[in-house]
Formats: structure tokens, sequence, C-alpha cells
């Protein structure tokens, strides 16, 4: 009896230690948070493709001429987007149209990109790859170059069991990393799990903002699967038609997606086209909409009057509480210290 | 002997003829050949690059059904895209349906290989899903400097869905598109020279283009 409680014992711990080892991706859903809408059967993840995600996000080989990486645009401790752009910066200094979106809980994202064009986080990653004013490489150049290299047959290998790269591969490979960066750490989160408290300052703001930002901006993700007006009108010389330029139907004229609040304080500029560099800035342009055009969408017309500058000061705490000093400065979503540097 | 040669004469042929669907995209009676010349009313015409996905065919003899699920990328540049269904009896069958186009579920599918391989030039990447229909060329009817036109056809959210499904009647084992009917009555060069987005104009060319399937 007693062997065989020491035999199922070992069982038991021996699974437990392999079943940890095999879990070492940074990814989990929080407690009380929705079904990530990510379909991790279509790429479950592991410890190998996260890092080779990782490899591949931060390496500028993927780029045409070998001088950008997708972390060029999209820094972690800016919560991985373009700090202090208002429009994202790509190969040999072109300018793109939009602001680079934040990376962050992307696995509860349905849609991406600022109109929601792309609908697969896997092949998210065809667009900044190939668009001639972001990375502008081809698919078939990216994998020769992965193919050519050791380093990256022997990852991927290690990922995927094939160590010959292709297109499903690469995607999937990239994905691994981007769906795994959770942050979910925040002031707000700890005092939601009682770990924690909000001043008096950021409880009156938490307050406002459930009162004129919530039905947008839904807890506990601070975004939604949605599109609406942030009441920017269309710009001429950007050509932005929003979600329109996706469905080209006119009831989605200059409509956005809804981006995440998390770690706001440290994503500067705002808005999809970056016109914004403070948080009071974006406070005032919602505060003084004189919100009863029909282009506005009614959660906008809830707030139909500028917030008084006490206001500001409360909902500017509360929205500070949502930076997540863990998740910006994660170590396992740094720079990785590889080989990889003198692999091709 | 003689009789003997003439019957494995006649297999060979019998089951090259029979035992596959080849695709060809005609100019009129003629199958198109990129980047030769064509004659559109009094101007000229040329392709540089013409793809198309058909998918999911349904083969049908009275109440006897096979269906061969799947999206088929027909590409003029590939001769090996122009032959489908090797060993498969179409002279069996009556009539058949294919779908013009791919279904959404293609669409948002998280697959990447084989026809739906975004490295085939038909997946838009900005706005998720794949163009159904893609032309580019050049016509001496073009009124621009560059003389290009450039067809994109694709969409699959409504309402500007774009697949279109078909159903023929079995002739024989060769499907042809004749788009010269499009470029001649649909197509209107001095005006459109692009279409790249979905929207009401890929559907309606999709539509149109969809009428002029046919077997021989």
């Amino acid at each position: 009896m007693r062997k065989t409680v020491i035999f199922f014992g070992s069982f038991v711990l021996t699974w437990i230690f392999l079943a940890g080892i095999q879990d070492e991706t940074p990814f989990y859903v929080p407690a009380k948070w929705p079904k990530p809408h990510y379909d991790f059967s279509q790429n479950p993840l592991s410890k190998e493709k996260f890092e080779l995600g990782r490899t591949l996000f931060y390496d500028p080989d993927l780029s045409r001429d070998s001088t950008i990486s997708c972390a060029n645009c999209h820094l972690q401790y800016s919560g991985f987007t373009h700090i202090d752009h208002s429009l994202s910066h790509g190969i040999d200094g072109k300018i793109g149209t939009r602001n680079a979106p934040v990376l962050i809980n992307l696995a509860w994202q349905q849609f991406f990109h600022w109109d929601g064009g792309v609908s697969s986080l896997n092949k998210q990653a065809i667009n900044p790859l190939t668009h001639a004013k972001e990375m502008d490489n081809r698919l078939d150049e990216v994998l020769r170059r992965l193919n050519k290299s050791s380093f990256y047959r022997n990852r991927f290998y290690l990922a995927f069991g094939d160590s010959v790269i292709e297109t499903a591969t690469l995607l999937k490979a990239l994905a691994s990393f981007t769906v795994s960066l959770v942050s979910a750490n925040s002031t707000y989160d700890q005092v939601k799990r009682g770990e924690s408290s909000f001043t008096n300052q950021e409880e009156s703001g938490y307050q406002l903002f459930k009162k004129y930002c919530a039905s947008c901006h839904q807890e506990p993700l601070f975004m939604k699967n949605e599109f609406k007006s942030n009441g920017i009108n269309y710009v001429p010389a950007l050509g932005d038609l929003g979600r329109m330029g996706i469905t080209n139907r006119k009831e989605d004229s200059i409509l956005f997606k809804i981006p995440t609040l998390r770690n706001i304080a440290f994503s500067f500029p705002y808005m999809h086209d970056g016109r914004f560099k403070q948080l009071k800035d974006v406070l005032n342009h919602y505060g003084n909409l004189h919100g009863n055009s029909t282009f506005y969408s009614k959660e906008l017309k809830k707030l139909n009057r500028p917030l008084s500058s006490n206001e500001q000061k409360d909902l500017i705490a509360f929205l500070k509480t949502l930076s997540d000093q863990e998740f910006l400065f994660n170590p396992k979503f740094k720079y990785p210290k590889n080989e990889r540097n003198t692999s091709f | 002997m003689k009789q003997l040669v003439t019957f494995m004469v006649f297999m060979v042929f019998y089951h090259q003829a029979h035992t596959q669907l080849n695709v060809s995209v005609h100019w009129g009676t003629e199958p198109i050949r990129l980047e030769k010349y064509y004659f559109l009313g009094k101007d000229s015409l040329m392709f540089h690059e013409l793809k198309l996905y058909l998918s999911d065919f349904q083969f049908e003899k009275e109440t006897r059904k096979h269906v061969l699920v799947g999206p088929q990328l027909i590409d003029l540049e590939d001769t090996n895209s122009l032959v489908l269904f090797p060993n498969f009896p179409i002279a069996e069958y009556q009539t058949f349906r294919f779908n013009f186009g791919l279904d959404s579920s293609y669409h948002v599918s998280e697959s990447v290989d084989g026809p739906l391989n975004p490295m085939n030039g038909m997946y838009w990447a900005w706005n998720s899903g794949y163009i159904q229909f893609k032309c580019t060329g050049t016509s001496s009817s073009i009124p621009l400097t560059d003389k290009t036109f450039e067809y994109h056809l694709g969409g699959y959210r409504q309402p500007f869905e774009t697949l279109e499904a078909i159903q023929i009647p079995i002739k024989g084992n060769t499907l042809i598109l004749d788009i010269k009917p499009f470029f001649e009555q649909t197509v209107d060069f001095p005006l459109v020279q692009r279409v790249i987005i979905p929207g009401k104009l890929a559907q309606s060319y999709c539509r149109e283009l969809s009428k002029s399937f046919r077997t021989e």
C-alpha cells in the first residue's frame, strides 16, 4: 500500500512538474475576467513558441532592409505602442496615417487595427511585415531569411516539430508572444482583489469614470469589441474613414475601435491620429463636444459639459491606477538575450 | 493487334478526358494567355495577372451526389492550378454546383496553407479576407498615362458579399469562364480602372462574371 502511495505520489509530482514547464508562458486568464476571444485550440501555447515569437518580435531582419523590428513601433515600457509619436514611423522614416495601437490583452480582442479590419491575431502580423510604410518586406523573403538561419530552424523545430519554416508557423509564433501580453496587475486590479484600496481622489475619479466612460471602456478590460465615434472629424490629409474603410457602409463613417485604457498614462499620445499628448487634452476634447451632433455616438452625449478642473484631476488619478508596472517592465517581455544576433 | 492498340489509345484518351476537371479562362472562344493582346472593340487589352477562387464543388446525377469541399485557386500563371480533381469520374455526373469565390468560413479561417496562403497574392491583410477574382493588365482604352487596370474583387461581409453560387450542366470536362462579355458589357474603362475594395461595384462585377461559366 505504502509503495503504491509513493509511486502514485511520485507520478503526480512529476506530472505537476512537467505541466508547470509546459505552462511556463506568461499568458493567463485573470480571475473573473471573460473568456478570451483567441482560439487557443488553433495555436496551443508553449514556452518554446512564446520565446520564439518574442525573438521574432524584436528581430529587425524581418523588415525589408533589416532596420526595424515590430518593437520599433511597439515598445514595452509604453504598453507596446510608439510613445511620443502621433503617427507611427516605419521603414525609411516613412510615416503612417495612424497612431500605433498598444498591444495589451490581445487575447480578448475580436478585431485588430483602429478600423478593426483584421479579424485574426494570427494573421495580423502580415500587415506590419508587408506594409510599405512599416516593415515593407514580402512573406516569401521573410521565410527565405528565416529558413537560412540555423538558429531559427532549430527554434522552429523545438516549437512546432518542423525545422522548415512556413507562413503558418511564422504567424503562430509571433501570435504566441503577442497573445501572452497580459496586463492585469495594476492598482485597479489590486483594489478589485482586495489587496489595496483607492485614495479618495482615485475613488472619486472611479465614480466619474463609471458615469461617463465605462459604457465604452468596459471593465475589467477597459475596452469593447465595438466601433464608435470619438468625436474627431474626418481629416482630409489623412483620408481615414475608420470602420467605413472596411465595411464601405456610410453608417460606419469615422468610427474607430474602442481601445483599452489599461496603461493609458504610459501610452501617449492619444486617439487614432495621436493628436492629444496629455490625458487632460482628451478630457477637454470629450467635455467640449457639445454632444448634439448626429455624428456623435450616444455614449459621447452623456458628458454634455466640460469637466471641472478637480473632476479632471480625479479622473486622471483613477486612470493612472490602470498602470501595471509588472507588465510594463516584465523581463519576460523584454528584448531576449540569445544567440540570435550572430546566426545570419 | 490493331484493335488492341485502338482500344488502348481510346482508353488513354477516355481516361484523360473524363477523370479530371480542366479550368480555362477564355476571351470568347480562345483560352487567355497572359501578356498577349486581345481586341476589345477598337482597342486592345492585355492581362498581366489573372487569378480566382472556386470552391466547394458538388457533382450530381439524379439522386447521386459527390461533394468535394475545399478552396481551389486558379492562377493562369500556374498550369497545375488549371487541373482540378485528378482521377475523379466527372463524366458520370450530369450537373455540378460550386462557388465562384470563397464563402465567409474561408475568409475568417485561421488556415494559411495551400490555396489560402497569403503568399498567393489573394489575401487582403488590411481587411482580413481574400480577393475572389483578381485581374490586372493594360488597355489602350484607359485614359491614364500608364494604361493599367486593376480589379481586386472581393468582400464577404454583408451587404457587399461577393460569393456567387453556380450550377451548370456537365457537357464536357472543361469548365470555362469567358470574361470577354464582362469586359465588353460591364467594365467601363474610361470611368473605372480600379476596383480594389469591397463594395457595390465589386459585388456587381462578381455577379456579372458569374454568368459566364460554362462547360465544354
